[in-house]
């Protein structure tokens, strides 16, 4: 990332401003994975939330778009100061509001509810005493949760960071309570959302900043879009831009609704699953809870027709209660799953889909998170574990569930996902996005994988036609990681979303059987290899904290030696063969 | 099979559940027992988390293994609602409060009101007041604790997940309770009584029904 210079960023950003449709583009991008970091992700999230209008057809000129993106961010700011102005009245002297509101005579209520609302003593939840009391409260409870927050991330440790996090959730719960659904109110793991969108705007906007100094290499023109740049990603409106992205993600009204799967009485779409995995959705139904209702399609019907193995271990060998993981996973969109810079990538998807989504079919907003490609993001990272799932004893798979493993690059997981969301789609909603990348070497490549794949049967033949739009090969992207996995070769290869969809029904589904990136198998053969390592070390470092082995289980022991060393050669075979191909 | 830590042929398991306001301390807790560590700022638990530790209690005749799996649930007032799916069929619960927040022992007494309404009538239920190393800050005396401690007849522990102070004690004298009044029972057929009240035994093998008994 320390690579990216002024131009590189301004070529970024023309990338959508000078495409023939700059809103594919920017779609397109965020299904295949392929923003990088320190590339305007922020500017791609305005685009995929309706916050910066993005045309369909070429701009008149580029120019001409990023001055309008210039002008809407500035007008959107200045709506939001003008909201906060307009609510924040002084909490503390609701006295002097009664006089005032006397001396200028001014109010329609009659004096009996003037007494009610201003009665400290009262009940009534509206009353000034009360709000002010629910919002010390309120305060309270957000702080308790922000002193927590990251606390290894200097960038978090900031009490400027953590004030300016705690007054977006503040705003958001008074916002709320205007929200038709009546849905108001902090929960944990709000904080968790916001964290990670401040974390993106905010380094967008340093990125943008510190490049200021190498204005001089831009000739004029480059110059003027670099400055507007400068507005759109502006330092000063980190708190700002945070608070649209926020409220977009929550609203139900105009965004994905995420607030849905944290407050569990509001009535949502019913969702069941389909025996093809497809997640049907009943708007007629209420529900009383959406996030559980999905936490538990997921592990159920969803993964029943992907890998029924692992479907049968969880449900009726181990009996794991879909909820006690899937909640965490859900809620917060894969933030504490994954390094910030990778739930990034699988954010660029959600909002992206979102994004085709609500523009692509009508004027209402019919998006339903939890028909979205979220739960098959789940899905998809219960498949990449499903070997060691499938040898785990309860208390292992729960650890394991509980504490997803680093992965190297989440990339493939997404493609993955982005597949099964296309092809189990009713609507086929993705069609003329789906990236075509280059085939060539990865559909050559046959070797069996460890892990079970999905079926032939399981392939649901897509419902519609589907045309193509045509993508570049998306660019490297380095790993950013959290975790210490460390770097391997494979981070030149591109990810490959195996796009099979141009070929007969048959034809198809043996491809995207076989079809698997290269990148996909050396993920999975590499948590194959973890597993084995973990077996092999507990022979030689047994767990004796609860006593010495007794013969038995130094007898199974061995037995797992000898069994490692079998799936360890397995291994190498699958890797020898793929590295001949 | 092949798992970090085998469940060894002689162990019992007993499902534990931690309840309690939010940031009184019940991961931090859990994680104390289990992997001997504290971790300062301890993120929010969103949903819940599982831990599991083996103990032996030497001085039972004959001695015992208990196997300890504990479901750490999120604080948030708000989650309430999925609470019964971690205190269904456990073996004990841990009533979490903070010895330097008045508040956190009222939000107990109302766990503690739930579980005598829901959960079931065997659950021993352990009060414990968290963070007794903040003494200077203290707001809840000792007394007090005890006092609802015996009103309500549950075990009691001042704890202190940052410096270690009585962790162990309260989860050995848990598990002997447990023995003692037969909520979990080693033996030929270890299921315990709670899980035969809760799960009418059908075909399951009793190894299964111990699985089954964790995740209720």
């Amino acid at each position: 990332m320390s690579a990216a210079t002024v131009l590189d960023v301004l070529q970024c950003l023309h990338g959508i401003t000078q495409s023939s449709n700059p809103y594919k583009t920017a779609v397109t991008a965020g299904l295949s994975g392929s923003i990088k970091p320190n590339m305007l992700r922020s500017v791609y999230w305005k685009v995929y939330l309706g916050i910066l209008p993005t045309p369909r057809t070429k701009p008149a000129s580029s120019q001409a778009l990023l001055e309008e993106w210039e002008e809407t961010m500035h007008e959107k700011r200045k709506a939001l100061s003008q909201q906060q102005a307009s609510k924040n009245t002084p909490n503390t002297a609701p006295q002097q509001e009664k006089k005032k509101k006397s001396r200028f005579g001014d109010s329609d209520e009659d004096e009996d509810e003037e007494a009610k609302v201003d009665n400290p003593l009262s009940n009534d939840l509206s009353s000034a005493y009360n709000k002010d009391f629910q919002r010390q409260k309120l305060e309270k409870t957000i702080a308790k949760d922000m002193e927590r927050l990251w606390s290894d991330d200097p960038f978090f440790e900031s009490d400027e960071v953590k004030a300016n996090m705690t007054k977006v959730l503040m705003d958001f719960c008074d916002e709320d309570t205007d929200d038709e659904s009546h849905i108001a109110g902090y929960r944990q793991g709000m904080h968790e959302i916001l964290s990670l969108i401040f974390y993106v705007v905010h380094k967008d906007a340093e990125f943008v900043h510190q490049l200021k100094p190498r204005m001089t290499e831009l000739d004029d023109a480059q110059e003027d879009d670099f400055s507007i740049l400068q507005a759109v990603c502006s330092p000063s409106a980190v708190t700002q831009d945070a608070q649209l992205i926020f409220s977009r993600l929550m609203s139900t009204r105009r965004g994905l609704g995420l607030v849905h799967w944290y407050h569990g009485s509001i009535s949502s779409p019913k969702v069941s699953a389909s025996p093809t995995g497809t997640i049907q959705v009943f708007a007629s139904d209420t529900s009383d809870n959406a996030v559980v209702d999905v936490a538990n399609a997921v592990q159920t019907s969803m993964i029943k027709a992907m890998d029924e193995p692992l479907w049968k271990k969880l449900n009726q060998e181990l009996d794991v209660q879909a909820t006690s993981y899937l909640l965490r996973w859900l809620r917060l969109l894969f933030v504490r799953e994954f390094s910030f810079s990778q739930a990034s990538v699988l954010w660029d998807a959600i909002l992206a889909e979102f994004s085709w989504r609500v523009c692509e079919e009508d004027e209402e907003n019919t998006y339903n998170i939890a028909d979205s490609i979220v739960p098959h993001i789940a899905v998809s990272m219960l498949l990449f574990i499903s070997n060691d799932l499938l040898e785990a004893d309860y208390s292992y798979a729960l650890r394991r569930l509980m504490r997803y493993p680093p992965v190297e690059d989440v990339r493939p997981l997404l493609a993955k996902s982005v597949e099964r969301r296309h092809r189990g789609s009713r609507i086929a909603l993705i069609a003329g996005i789906m990236p075509q990348l280059q085939q060539p070497s990865a559909a050559t490549i046959t070797t069996p994988l460890q892990a079970p794949m999905p079926t032939s049967s399981t392939v649901a033949p897509s419902q519609q036609s589907v045309g193509f739009g045509t993508l570049p090969p998306p660019g490297t992207v380095p790993p950013q990681q959290r975790s210490t996995v460390a770097a391997s070769p494979s981070t030149a290869a591109p990810p490959s979303l195996a796009s099979t969809y141009g070929t007969t029904a048959a034809a198809r589904k043996v491809e995207v059987e076989s079809v698997t990136s290269l990148r996909d198998k050396q993920l999975r053969q590499g948590m194959v290899l973890a597993s084995i390592i973990r077996r092999m070390e507990g022979k030689w470092f047994p767990d004796t904290s609860q006593g010495p082995l007794t013969d038995e289980e130094i007898a199974k022991s061995d037995e797992d030696y000898i069994v490692a060393i079998a799936e360890l050669k397995k291994v190498r075979d699958v890797l020898l063969n793929s590295v001949s191909e | 099979m092949a798992s970090a830590s085998p469940t060894r042929a002689k162990d019992i398991p007993a499902k534990i559940v931690v309840l309690g306001e939010s940031a009184v301390g019940k991961s931090s807790l859990a994680l104390r027992f289990v992997r001997r560590d504290f971790i300062p700022n301890q993120e929010a638990t969103i949903g819940a988390s599982f831990l599991s530790r083996s103990v032996s209690l030497v001085d039972e005749s004959p001695p015992v293994t208990i196997k300890f799996e504990i479901w750490d649930t999120a604080g948030q007032e708000r989650y309430r609602a999925l609470a019964p799916m971690y205190y269904r069929g456990a073996a004990g619960a841990l009533v979490v409060y903070d010895i330097t927040s008045a508040d956190s022992l009222r939000k107990a007494e109302s766990w503690i009101g739930e579980l005598r309404r829901n959960a079931d009538p065997q659950t021993v239920v352990v009060l414990v007041g968290n963070k007794c190393d903040l003494e200077s800050m203290r707001q809840v005396s000792i007394q007090q604790g005890q006092d609802l401690a015996e009103k309500e007849e549950l075990l009691f522990y001042e704890t202190s997940a940052k410096d270690g102070t009585n962790v162990d004690a309260l989860f050995t004298n848990l598990g002997k309770t447990l023995l003692s009044r037969g909520v979990i029972a080693s033996g030929v057929d270890r299921r315990s009584t709670m899980s035969r009240n809760l799960q009418p035994p059908g075909s399951r093998t009793p190894k299964s029904e111990q699985q089954k008994r964790c995740d209720c």
